[in-house]
């Protein structure tokens, strides 16, 4: 399943890792998206505990479904991010 | 009994080397470096016992299910055997024996080391302390004075807002009158959660320091009780100490980490019965799950939200200028507070940013410009202007939930404690989130943001690091004792086998404390590839689980079912997967190297098949026992005592044992045939390491052994057991069945005080614990010895307990039994109509007997017996003999003998009653039996009396007999002449003994040598029989019996004949 959830503030990339691992894109409107496939139910709570344990204010919550094709062109949108993440650190 | 080893191997110190000796004789000598020598003797024995300096060892070879011999030592200290691996023949040394005595040696106090692991820590009972920057808000601290309106308060927001600081100022206002409780993840266990919450209450004050000991007690036990029962026993306690006490604030800070859904509904049920006096403050990052709305309405609950938790202008500016200087302008202020949104973490980040920058104004602009959150500031504005020795130490010591200097220590890998410590006071000086935890500023704990900010920035700049961290915390922890901290660092260090290896070590432990089901959810958390190599952990942990469903509702019962199922469909599917693998292996190479190796797990997998059928048959039994289906029960005996002997491991032994004991005991009426079965497990037991078998063991054994006649065996096992009970706080519910066994000893023996003692503690501890079986069953227990003391108004009372129970708890054992104590009552007070009238809608079927039949049984006879209507006795004891003369229940029997004799004898008919009195005596005299002749009063009497008395050649009974029924005699007489029942005699724990002693006595006492006619006078005498009687039963005149009476006075220097008797007790003539 793939979730896109945004939350108020611009939160740096570096917190992927303790946010399921999805993607973090922060946008114009002051907010940060965060989206990407989480395995399961279970998966969606922990992020959502983590989000309360980090105080985040939480704005919109939205799912579809990723179908198969979809997974590779994921793919290739998250390591393009990367690459432009990875130009901002720099 | 533990087995005594032929060999001993003791270390001389004069010599030193070790001097073997066999069966006390010096054999051999080895020194440390001969280990040819040592090793050919060792080839050549199976046990031996090992005396070094550093300690001592049992030491067996044994053979393992697995295949394969191997050595085990075994050290027993305090009533607890530990046992250790040693390895195969070749490689054990002397000095591996030294080493591993030593070892345990110093592990002598495990269980006090988990003991002190369960203690809830000092520094989650005290409000943290006050951070150095700190504002005084009046308004939220007169709010909370208004949590004394309503018994419940919530302060509700999510992290940074100051929830805890406001809480901590408040409590240091009212010191007397607060209860403190700070939650961690692990209190997600309903006994870690109410013990932590009760040690809170202790703390305040307000109670007693034994307070709760009762709850604690339901608790932390390996069959905790159902959550309502231990919470009333909790309530109830809080409620009686109402009248004289000012109110109580307990307050429970980070209630957002309970998870559990058994602790929420535990918690609603006790804030809707919270007594007045007491008020509960919560505060939560999220909504708890426990009905606010209904609570809302009725007026019941105080809320302090986010929005009041907002800092002001004011408030933020009193907070910037303790941290700033100079203080920011009215306007910046501003500007930080709305774009903090006055959330006090936000703006504690922006001062402590502020602190470190020349440019202010310059970084305002920036910072309430951006849309930056402020979480960020805390990597670059924060952690990157830290030395890098502090920026270390933050990043790696955030692993951690509680920091001390010790862990941060271990952690970090430094080389001093010391500076540890500074660190932490630095951090806590410089405001850097750090919250101290005691006075003594020994424990601290990062404020929770701050510690996330600090893991993501770890997890981005050295992810390789996170494992190790944890890691070495788990080493730390399994160092300190403190099992679940090393538990939890091990399986986030993705260490499993560090982790299953340490729930190998505790999970009996743990169950021990009424923690299975937080060691369940550990061990789920395993991944699958190594369920296969921990397949034994996941059974024993289905196993514990069960067991402690026991005393609970359907629904729990259900539950565990589930969690237990979970655990084994992993075993199973381990399982399937390496039949796969191993059969497609043997069709690829037909190797020959691997047929040991193949073997042992062709063992092992059919023991885990064992196991794991068991655990099914467990499931079953459970749910029969829990609704009383005797029926299913029965069927089921050969399946169960199909498992015995199966398997080697103690606590799995205790499966098939139990159930078998429930069928035979309970179901059957019947248990001797246990009794040689439950003396090999309980030898093999006591050398294991599982407290629990070795307790359970002994109680089925104790019962066993009086339904088997076996009173000294009971006396002896009923003793040991509550010796290990009293030893291990979490058995104390264990306790109850022992102490029945004890009193159902003592009664026969008929020390009447000791056993109303224990059944009272029996009662008491069962109405207390709501163990309802347990507390009909003692009542019944004590009705019989109140009317053996003759207080009337105690049986009475008795009674009536009983007649409650059944009718409030509409139980499905005891409705059978209450018409028979109700008998045994009427005739107790003399209304023979009602008893006779109640003795003929006993029906007594062809067929198996239910339980409370037998118990109808005797006192139906008694009946009879009070009527005269000795013939119709005969008869009725006649037809049911095969019933009640079994060597199943010699118990049974021997009341069955006893009714006999007196029928019997009553009939006239004297050579089948001395038929009878021969195996009656065989059964009674070397365990000491009182009661059961007691019991049937005066027609027991004469009989006893015509026995002892009659006089042709073949008929007189043997000398230790004949003393036997001497007293016997005696003992009736005291009955009848003192009402007083302190005076009763009671035999000793060993009457065999003193029989034997007084038979060939008689001839030896100095000073005092009677004929064999004055003997048979004093015991006459002692007997109650008047000169009259004597005369006629020894066919002289009355004269010559004055004579020999007055002989008898003169040779004991009595004034009078109670004065002979005694005196002749004292010197053991009678």
């Amino acid at each position: 399943m793939h979730y896109a959830l945004r939350v108020q503030g611009h939160l740096d990339p570096s917190w992927s890792d303790r946010l399921g691992g999805l993607r973090i894109e922060q946008q114009e409107a002051g907010t940060t998206l965060l989206s990407g496939s989480l395995p399961d139910q279970a998966a969606l709570h922990g992020l959502l505990l983590q989000i309360v344990r980090l105080g985040l204010v939480l704005l919109s919550l939205e799912t579809s479904e990723a179908p198969g094709g979809e997974e590779a062109a994921d793919k290739r949108l998250s390591s393009s991010l990367d690459a432009e993440s990875s130009r901002q650190i720099e | 009994m533990p087995r005594v080893p032929l060999h001993a191997l003791t270390w001389s110190r004069e010599q030193n080397l070790y001097e073997l000796y066999t069966q006390g004789q010096l054999k051999l000598r080895f020194r440390p470096a001969e280990e040819a020598a040592w090793l050919a003797w060792l080839g050549s024995v199976s046990s031996f016992a090992f005396h070094s300096p550093g300690g001592s060892l049992n030491v067996y070879l044994e053979r393992r299910p697995r295949g394969g011999v191997y050595w085990y030592a075994y050290h027993t200290s305090g009533g607890r055997t530990r046992k250790r691996y040693l390895g195969r023949t070749e490689t054990l040394s002397l000095a591996r024996l030294e080493e591993i005595a030593q070892t345990l040696l110093r592990e002598q106090q495990p269980a006090q080391a988990l003991e002190r692991g369960m203690l809830v820590l000092s520094g989650r009972l005290a409000p943290p302390r006050l951070p150095n920057a700190l504002v005084e808000r009046e308004r939220l601290l007169s709010a909370l004075d208004g949590a004394l309106a309503t018994p419940l308060t919530l302060l509700l927001a999510s992290a940074g807002w100051g929830k805890t600081t406001l809480l901590s100022a408040w409590a240091g206002r009212h010191t007397a009158q607060v209860a403190w409780l700070s939650l961690d993840e692990l209190d997600n266990s309903p006994t870690r959660f109410w013990v932590a919450l009760i040690a809170a209450l202790r703390r305040c004050g307000g109670y007693a320091p034994s307070f709760g000991q009762t709850a604690v007690a339901l608790l932390q036990s390996p069959q905790p009780s159902s959550p309502s029962t231990i919470l009333t026993a909790l309530l109830q306690e809080l409620e009686s100490r109402e009248a004289h006490l000012a109110p109580i604030v307990l307050i429970v800070d980070d209630y957002q980490v309970i998870e559990e859904q058994a602790i929420h509904e535990g918690m609603s049920f006790f804030l809707e019965h919270l007594p007045a006096h007491l008020h509960v403050i919560l505060s939560s990052r999220v909504d708890p799950d426990l009905p606010l709305a209904r609570w809302r309405m009725r007026g019941q609950l105080t809320e302090i939200r986010a929005d009041e938790l907002r800092f002001r202008e004011v408030e933020a500016s009193q907070y910037l200028s303790q941290m700033l200087s100079p203080p920011l302008s009215e306007e910046e202020v501003r500007r930080l507070v709305s774009r903090t949104e006055g959330w006090i973490a936000g703006l504690h980040l922006a001062a402590l940013t502020l602190q470190k920058r020349e440019d202010r104004a310059a970084f305002l602009q920036a910072f309430t410009g951006s849309q930056r959150h402020l979480l960020d500031y805390v990597q670059e504005e924060i952690l990157s202007r830290l030395p890098t020795s502090v920026r270390d130490f933050l990043l790696h010591t955030a692993v951690l939930s509680r920091l001390d200097a010790p862990v941060c220590q271990a952690v970090t890998a430094a080389p001093e404690r010391r500076a540890s410590q500074q660190m932490l006071e630095w951090l806590e000086r410089a405001n850097l989130f750090l919250v101290s935890l005691d006075e003594e500023r020994r424990s601290y704990r990062l404020h929770d943001l701050f510690r996330e900010a600090l893991l993501s920035a770890l997890h981005t700049t050295h992810p390789e690091s996170v494992p190790v961290l944890h890691r070495r915390a788990a080493r730390f922890y399994e160092a300190q004792g403190e099992w679940a901290e090393a538990i939890t660092h091990a399986l986030q260090a993705a260490d499993y086998s560090t982790a299953a290896n340490l729930m190998e070590q505790t999970v009996e432990q743990f169950w021990v404390y009424g923690e299975a089901a937080t060691i369940a959810r550990w061990v789920l958390a395993l991944p699958d590839r190594l369920a296969r190599e921990h397949a034994r952990l996941l059974l024993t942990t289905a196993l514990y689980l069960l067991t402690t469903v026991v005393q609970t509702t359907r629904e729990q019962r259900e539950r565990r079912y589930q969690e237990a199922q979970q655990l084994m469909a992993r075993v199973e599917a381990a399982l399937q997967a390496q039949t796969d693998e191993t059969n497609s292996h043997i069709s690829a190479t037909r190797a020959d190297a691997g047929d040991v190796d193949r073997e042992a797990h062709a063992a092992e997998h059919a023991l885990l098949k064992f196991r794991l059928g068991l655990l099914r048959r467990f499931m079953a039994l459970i749910e029969a026992t829990a609704s009383g289906d005797f029926e299913r029960l029965r069927s089921m005996q050969e399946v169960i005592e199909e498992a015995l002997d199966h398997d080697e491991e103690a606590i799995w032994q205790t499966v098939p044992l139990g159930g078998s004991f429930t069928i035979h005991y309970t179901v059957r009426r019947e248990g001797a045939q246990l009794l040689p079965r439950l003396l090999s497990v309980k030898e093999r037991v006591s050398r294991g390491a599982s407290r629990y078998a070795s307790i359970r063991v002994r109680q089925w054994l104790a019962l066993a052994a009086v339904r088997s006649g076996q009173l000294r065996l009971a006396y002896e096992e009923g003793q040991v057991a509550l010796n290990l009970i009293e030893h291990m706080q979490g058995f104390a519910l264990l306790k109850g069945y022992v102490q029945i066994a004890l009193a159902q000893v003592c009664y026969q023996w008929n020390r009447l005080e000791e056993a109303r003692d224990l059944l009272r503690m029996v009662v008491h501890h069962a109405a207390a614990w709501q163990q309802l079986e347990l507390l009909g069953w003692g009542y019944a227990e004590l009705i019989q010895v109140e009317l053996a003391r003759r207080d009337r108004p105690a049986a009475q009372q008795a009674l009536h307990e009983v007649e409650l129970l059944v009718q409030r708890e509409r139980f499905g054992i005891y409705p059978g039994w209450l018409p028979t104590m109700q008998a045994q009552w009427w005739l107790a007070q003399g209304q023979l109509e009602a008893a006779s009238k109640w003795t003929a809608s006993v029906v007594f079927p062809e067929g198996a007997w239910e339980g409370h039949l037998y118990g109808a049984f005797p006192v139906v006879i008694r009946v009879y017996f009070a009527e005269h209507r000795w013939r119709e006795a005969v008869e009725l004891l006649d037809s049911w003999s095969s019933h009640l003369d079994r060597p199943a229940n010699i118990e049974l029997a021997i009341l069955f003998l006893a009714q006999s004799l007196v029928a019997l004898h009553q009939s006239d008919k004297n050579e089948q009653a001395r038929a009878i009195a021969a195996r009656l005596f065989a059964l009674t005299e070397p365990e000491g039996y009182l009661r059961v002749y007691l019991d049937e009063g005066e027609p027991m009497r004469q009989a006893l009396l015509a026995l002892l008395t009659s006089h042709s050649q073949q008929q007189e009974l043997a000398p230790s007999t004949a003393a036997y029924v001497s007293k016997l005699l005696a003992a009736f007489e005291y009955e009848k002449q003192d009402a007083s029942p302190s005076v009763v005699p009671a035999t000793t724990p060993t009457p065999a003994l003193s029989s034997a002693r007084q038979a060939s006595a008689v001839s030896f006492v100095p000073g005092v040598s009677l004929t064999r006619r004055e003997q048979e006078v004093l015991r006459l005498l002692a007997a109650g029989a008047s000169n009259q009687d004597i005369a006629q039963t020894l066919v002289i005149s009355l004269d010559t019996v004055k004579k020999h009476v007055s002989n008898l006075l003169g040779k004991l220097g009595a004034s009078s004949r109670t004065q002979a008797i005694s005196q002749a007790r004292a010197l053991s003539l009678l």
